[in-house]
């Protein structure tokens, strides 16, 4: 029996070192961005979701809001974009290159005031699991993920649906509903944009919301790295936002704005309030407004952050 | 318990590792503890359905052997059969039987509940079943030994989905301890883990494509719902014989040879070959205990024709409780029907295309035509409903464009991992629950480490259930 011990035993150890060396590549996509950024170590990172890299069909120009800053910067722009993600990632992927001794000049991240919203910070989609186990784990143990969550020992479902369809949604402190109740609206376009409209964005937000603290997490770290964090609020569709609630609607978002400045200020970040200067002009969405911008809102974004971020 | 787990590896590793070190001291009650557990991670209470039909069998074998009297013996038959036709007519199909008389009397439709179907029902009552019959038959000795007769049931490799074995084969086994074999253990290890590469690699990616054909299927342009079928035809084939090589494999470990389940059934030159190759265990059962009462082939043709399609209707209705598996059932039995009514008719046609004497071109020729006819009624047993079977149908042979199409990479990716898959089995030995790669020692770890990387790097990021745990 030893001989035959020996041979399996020797089996995974010849399995978990090959491993070890295929295994960072194939899951998540996550550790290929980070191994080019190790690589590339750039001045400048760019943090962003969807509002950053999406473009209009009918645009002209078709680069994301990084390019444009990279232009005008004449620097390279490291980016760690895809939809839906914000500081609850980012944070993760950060320290690993910090870890890694990846020292930027700048880091800029965007901060989307809908992923305060159910909408957003509930969706099972949008939780990032896969990315945050695999970058909270000690980088010998990372190639073992795969199958880990193959065979079943790491789930990488956190919030069931029917969590998120029951998530409340507020306006300012009150509760009007579910998320499920979002789901599929009837009415007028008029009523159903109003609708969705408050679902993304007439919550208060509370200073202890999770993604708010994982921006907190974010300054703490770059703060401790001495890289310089700017945080930008993304612009708003604020005339239909208007049009819809009036003044409060503004109101809110300052409220909202006000909330995360002192919650990331006092950490050393900067935050540069974009939200409300853009016309409706400059969005592009199909049914509900959200932040995506047509080219001529990327450009004013990198504009502003070009001309806060000071001379190259 | 889910084989395609860490929990499983785990209890496996544990189970077998106490079961050699306790050299045959309480093997038996070891193998059943073991049992009991396995089935208890999904349900606890369900395991209380099983021990009664433990039970019910195990006393009417001992009334059998002990009573000469006919009416006692029938009785005890009976009663067996009874409990578990009951348990299987009460959790599978009361609610498919309700649906239907509700068609008719819709008030019935009121009493009807919907019960958990139990893990492995359909297998463990069936071989429970064939014990109790071949007591009655006197082809077997009744098990005196409660422990023994319960392991036989509940021997965990193959409880849930078979393969569904005799007592006559599987018994006398598990009463002996058998040691440690250094060779005997290799090899199921290897046949585990082949097993779990066709699940976890091919069965469950290819299921992707599968799901959302058939989701949809009036979306899906002609040619990707074609291609979905033929991956449906190599999912469940993975994902069944996957799940019967990873029983076979665990058993042997142990010590314990299970029937082969399956034996290349794609080769096959007829439906009638095909049901020789595919899920050996259920075939072969509905064989002696159905088919061969109904009169079998001692009768005349027309007889034996019936008998065949009847036998047949029933093993569709044994997968499932909708009308697809009935239909499936229904034409697969008219197939090997027309198969042997067919037979003169057959050798005139390959005459006049003359392939009468090219062996090799005509057994090709046969092969693809039966892969086409088993893929017709794969569309059946797949499709959630009748109607949607036919817009699949409908689809593939009008050829149609749709508003959706599986893209050009993710063809090429279905169709490697069918390619992989068919490379492997042809590396392989003609006996299928014996992997094994001739050549160098290198060449053989070569191959197995590469399983294994496979395995770790390319299954599913999520539990895909094995298809025959529906069952």
């Amino acid at each position: 029996m030893r001989g035959f011990l020996a041979r399996l035993a020797l089996f995974f150890a010849v399995l978990a070192l090959l491993q070890g060396l295929v295994g960072p590549w194939s899951f998540p996509e996550v550790a290929r961005q980070l191994e080019e950024l190790a690589a590339l170590r750039p001045p400048f990172l760019l943090l962003g979701d969807s509002s950053v890299l999406r473009s209009d069909p009918a645009d002209v120009d078709r680069r994301s809001t990084a390019q444009m800053l990279a232009e005008r910067r004449n620097a390279t722009v490291g980016t760690l974009m895809g939809g839906a993600q914000t500081g609850d990632l980012w944070s993760y992927e950060v320290r690993d290159l910090v870890r890694r001794g990846v020292r930027f000049e700048v880091v800029v991240a965007v901060i989307n005031l809908r992923s305060f919203s159910p909408s957003w910070d509930l969706e099972p989609r949008y939780q990032f699991v896969a990315e945050r186990t695999f970058l909270g784990l000690p980088p010998y143990l990372r190639p073992f993920l795969k199958p880990l969550v193959v065979f079943g020992a790491v789930d990488l479902q956190p919030v069931a649906g029917t969590d998120f369809g029951d998530a409340a949604v507020y306006d300012g402190t009150t509760q009007v509903g579910r998320a499920l109740d979002y789901a599929g609206l009837t009415g007028s376009p008029a009523e159903r944009e109003r609708s969705m409209l408050l679902y993304f964005y007439m919550g208060t937000l509370r200073a202890d919301h999770r993604k708010l603290r994982s921006l907190a997490t974010l300054a703490d770290l770059l703060r401790e790295a001495r890289v310089r964090l700017l945080f930008y609020v993304s612009p708003i569709d604020v005339e239909r936002g208007k049009a819809a609630f009036g003044t409060r609607f503004r109101d809110r978002l300052e409220e909202n704005i006000g909330t995360i400045e002192r919650e990331l200020v006092p950490r050393g970040a900067e935050v540069l309030n974009l939200c409300c200067g853009l016309p409706d002009s400059h969005f592009s969405y199909v049914e509900y407004p959200n932040e995506h911008l047509k080219a001529a809102g990327r450009r004013a974004v990198a504009d502003a952050l070009a001309a806060e971020l000071g001379s190259p | 318990m889910s084989f395609a787990s860490l929990h499983f590896l785990a209890f496996f590793a544990i189970v077998s590792g106490l079961y050699f070190a306790l050299r045959g001291r309480g093997h038996v009650s070891l193998l059943l503890i073991a049992s009991l557990y396995f089935y208890m991670v999904w349900r606890p209470v369900y395991v209380l359905l099983l021990l009664v039909s433990v039970s019910c069998d195990y006393a009417a074998g001992l009334v059998m052997a002990r009573s000469s009297r006919l009416l006692v013996r029938r009785s005890a038959l009976a009663a067996s059969l009874g409990v578990n036709l009951g348990i299987l007519v009460a959790f599978k199909y009361s609610g498919f039987f309700l649906a239907q008389a509700a068609l008719v009397f819709p008030q019935v439709y009121s009493v009807y509940f919907r019960l958990v179907l139990p893990l492995g029902i359909s297998f463990y009552t069936f071989q429970a079943m064939g014990y109790a019959i071949d007591v009655y038959r006197g082809a077997l000795q009744a098990e005196r030994s409660f422990r023994c007769y319960a392991l036989f049931v509940l021997f965990f490799p193959q409880l849930v989905a078979g393969p569904i074995e005799r007592a006559g084969h599987l018994l006398p086994q598990l009463r002996d301890y058998h040691p440690f074999d250094a060779a005997r253990v290799t090899s199921g290890l290897r046949l585990v883990l082949w097993g779990l590469v066709k699940k976890m690699v091919v069965a469950d990616n290819l299921a992707g494509f599968v799901d959302r054909a058939y989701a949809a299927p009036d979306h899906f342009s002609g040619p990707s719902l074609l291609l979905a079928t033929v991956f449906f035809a190599y999912q469940i084939f993975c994902d069944f014989s996957g799940y019967s090589d990873i029983a076979v494999g665990a058993a042997r470990v142990l010590g314990v040879d299970l029937m082969a389940n399956f034996d290349r059934p794609y080769s096959a030159a007829s439906i009638g070959e095909f049901w020789r190759r595919w899920h050996v265990s259920l075939s072969t059962w509905f064989r002696d205990y159905v088919y061969v009462p109904l009169g079998g082939n001692r009768c005349g043709v027309r007889r034996q024709y019936e008998n065949i399609f009847v036998t047949f209707c029933v093993s569709g209705l044994w997968h499932g409780a909708n009308w697809t598996f009935v239909v499936w059932g229904a034409y697969h039995g008219a197939l090997v029907v027309a198969e042997y009514a067919t037979v003169a008719w057959q050798r005139r046609l390959y005459a006049a295309c003359g392939l009468e004497g090219s062996d090799r071109l005509r057994h090709a020729l046969q092969v693809v035509v039966t892969f086409v006819l088993v893929n017709v009624g794969w569309v059946c047993f797949r499709a959630p409903t009748l109607g949607a079977a036919w817009s699949v149908l409908g689809g593939i042979v009008s050829g149609r464009a749709g508003l959706r199409a599986f893209t050009a990479p993710e063809v090429a990716a279905g169709l490697a991992l069918v390619a992989a898959l068919e490379l492997g089995q042809s590396l392989m030995g003609p006996d299928p629950r014996e992997i094994s790669v001739p050549g160098h020692s290198v060449l053989r770890w070569g191959f197995y480490l590469l399983l294994g990387l496979a395995l770790l790097n390319l299954g599913v990021e999520k539990t895909v259930p094995f298809i025959y745990f529906e069952f």
